[in-house]
């Protein structure tokens, strides 16, 4: 699980902007973009960043 | 002072091929690379003097010796975080970390430091050992950029690097030369330290040059001006 710790300092890696967990992604409104979370560790690769649809 | 820097090597790999040469060799690095690193690294840490309670990020954070130090410094209130590009050094450090029972106070995570997933201002110090000189020429400023960018307002950087500052070494012209013929097996290369932290916008706090094994290196502390 992430802790809000963590969320509180991660941030998109693309735009920077604020990023928010839902069903276990990371999602960035901004660029409509998550982010996977492979056991407990968040993937913010920008490679690895898929469309929300 | 700029124009010094189309005198620093490029770095002739890709980092796909980095990230899988360090995946290979994460299980072994300690035996070869370990003991030329350790005492240089400790010197940097302790120079950075990483209080209870900080925030600390490791770029580069490799077999997790700096970032275990680190995690003990910060104490129960503090949290260090680490990035490094290969995931097999992530697997080895979590091991040590484990073992150390700190795992509860570090976030380790497979990135690129030139794309931190991180926001503004929030880290007390970030700390880089043998790791700036691992960036391609054109990429180090940006990795400075990107660093000032996540620390706080204050917030200190502490870098050890091989330098190139005292030029005209044949030991130093060897390794160039052996760096240019094996990409993929010395990837490291001397660059201008304090110079190229002055050219990002940081203060420079401290700054001692060492002899790594006849080689040059530096040790520089710099500081985010508010």
């Amino acid at each position: 699980m992430i802790d809000k710790e963590l969320l509180d300092i991660l941030a998109c890696p693309i735009c920077k902007s604020e990023i928010h967990l839902r069903d276990d992604r990371l999602i960035c409104q901004k660029c409509r973009k998550y982010y996977p979370i492979r056991d407990g560790i968040p993937v913010m690769l920008i490679d690895e960043a898929k469309d929300l649809k | 002072m700029k124009s010094k820097n189309h005198n620093v090597l490029r770095v002739y790999r890709t980092k796909a091929q980095a990230k899988e040469s360090y995946d290979k060799i994460s299980r072994f690095y300690d035996y070869f690379a370990g003991a030329f690193e350790k005492k240089y690294r400790n010197m940097a840490l302790e120079r950075c003097n990483i209080k209870r309670g900080e925030i600390v990020l490791e770029i580069g954070f490799g077999t997790g010796h700096c970032l275990k130090q680190m995690a003990q410094s910060v104490g129960e209130n503090g949290k260090a975080y680490g990035i490094d590009i290969s995931s097999g050094m992530l697997e080895v450090s979590k091991q040590r970390l484990e073992e150390a029972g700190l795992l509860d106070r570090v976030e380790l995570q497979c990135e690129d430091a030139l794309k931190m997933p991180y926001k503004d201002n929030k880290f007390d110090a970030v700390f880089m050992s043998f790791a700036l000189e691992l960036f391609d020429t054109p990429e180090i400023p940006k990795v400075l950029a990107e660093i000032k960018r996540v620390l706080k307002p204050n917030g200190r950087l502490a870098v050890v690097s091989m330098s190139k500052e005292d030029e005209d070494s044949i030991l130093l012209r060897l390794y160039e030369w052996t760096h240019k013929r094996f990409p993929q097996y010395v990837d490291c290369r001397p660059i201008y330290v304090k110079q190229s932290m002055k050219d990002a916008g940081f203060g420079i706090a401290h700054r001692e040059k060492v002899k790594l094994f006849g080689l040059p290196g530096e040790i520089v502390i710099c500081v985010k001006s508010s």
